[in-house]
């Protein structure tokens, strides 16, 4: 009786898990689908839950005097939570306009491939190989669900490596855009915060951008030192003063130099996307010109 | 493969992976088969 109580809380938990997953993946394809793809506070969440009865059998372990399943056990599960923390990081900076300076999301796959070995090895008890073999299709599963850190691999691949001051300019432009984001939260006027927000997402693509190819960061120097800057003191300055006193003229001179902002923000997003086309029409012109001189064409 | 495809054939490894190692951990160190198997580690007992 006993075990048929166990069977069927394992069959429900199983069918509601493959639900939730499949909720899941279906919201993250509509996502795709509308090019939406910011992460979710739940990004991430199969590599938390999946290895808990681990902790619960290293409780066990420990409560029976087992000293091999235990070491197994625990620092399994050490190894599954330190690679979950630094994978949903890596999923959460990814959707956005951050500057990592690590690959977390491969190092994360990485130590929950560990993690795996060693639960499968001393936690099981099965042979060195098997685990290895358990490693390697977590590895492949971490893969195929979150993706690797590609654009890190590329910049080394390619010798354009993100040097200190590049890597700081970022940093400080993104913490332009969270002040920025802050001090919006304090301001009540529905337009005003709307317009803020769309400053915030078009700083946040522009940066985006930048990181992902910083050969691009030159011209957009001004962009990350001059308006990101102007803007954080005035939204700042705004939202002190707007707390304590109304004043119809200073929301209106704030309105206009948001808007000012907003196509600021929008030129210098479309000289990026004009940029990449530059470059790719010397590419093809490059090619067209390689593939006469061979008598291809 | 489609994203979609991808992620689907992902999330099936990984629970294959992750979460067949994590159950059978938790099984081995509750059975009581798993005090004999941890016995493997200790010396078999004379006949």
């Amino acid at each position: 009786m006993r075990r048929l109580l166990l069977l069927i809380v394992v069959v429900l938990m199983a069918a509601a898990l493959l639900a939730v997953v499949l909720r899941r993946l279906q919201g993250n394809a509509s996502e795709h689908e509308a090019g939406t793809a910011e992460q979710s506070p739940m990004t991430g969440w199969l590599v938390f839950l999946l290895p808990l009865p681990v902790a619960a059998a290293a409780a066990v372990s420990m409560a029976r005097g087992q000293l091999v399943p235990l070491l197994g056990d625990a620092i399994g599960y050490a190894l599954f939570l330190s690679g979950a923390i630094l994978l949903r990081r890596g999923l959460l900076s990814s959707g956005r306009a951050a500057v990592e300076r690590w690959p977390l999301k491969t190092l994360g796959s990485a130590l929950i491939s560990v993690a795996t070995a060693l639960t499968a090895w001393l936690g099981v008890g099965h042979h060195p190989v098997i685990a290895i073999a358990f490693a390697l299709v977590a590895l492949l599963g971490c893969y195929l669900t979150y993706g690797f850190d590609r654009h890190w691999i590329r910049r080394f691949r390619d010798g354009r490596g993100i040097g200190a001051e590049t890597r700081a300019t970022l940093a400080q432009a993104k913490r332009s855009i969270a002040a920025i984001e802050q001090a919006s939260r304090d301001i009540r006027q529905p337009e005003l915060s709307s317009r803020l927000r769309r400053i915030v997402g078009l700083a946040s693509e522009i940066l985006g951008r930048l990181e992902q190819d910083p050969r691009n960061l030159r011209r957009a120097r001004k962009f990350l030192i001059v308006y990101l800057d102007g803007v954080q003191r005035i939204v700042e300055g705004y939202a002190k003063a707007h707390s304590r006193i109304s004043a119809p003229d200073l929301e209106e001179r704030f309105r206009r130099a948001l808007i000012t902002v907003e196509d600021a923000f929008r030129e210098q997003q479309q000289k990026l996307l004009e940029s990449d086309l530059d470059d790719l029409d010397v590419q093809i012109e490059v090619l067209t010109k390689q593939l006469q001189r061979e008598g291809i064409i | 493969m489609s994203d979609r495809a991808r992620r689907l054939v992902g999330v099936l490894l990984i629970l294959a992976a992750i979460g067949v190692a994590s159950w059978q951990a938790l099984l081995v160190s509750c059975s009581s088969a798993a005090a004999a198997g941890s016995a493997r580690h200790a010396v078999g007992a004379p006949r």
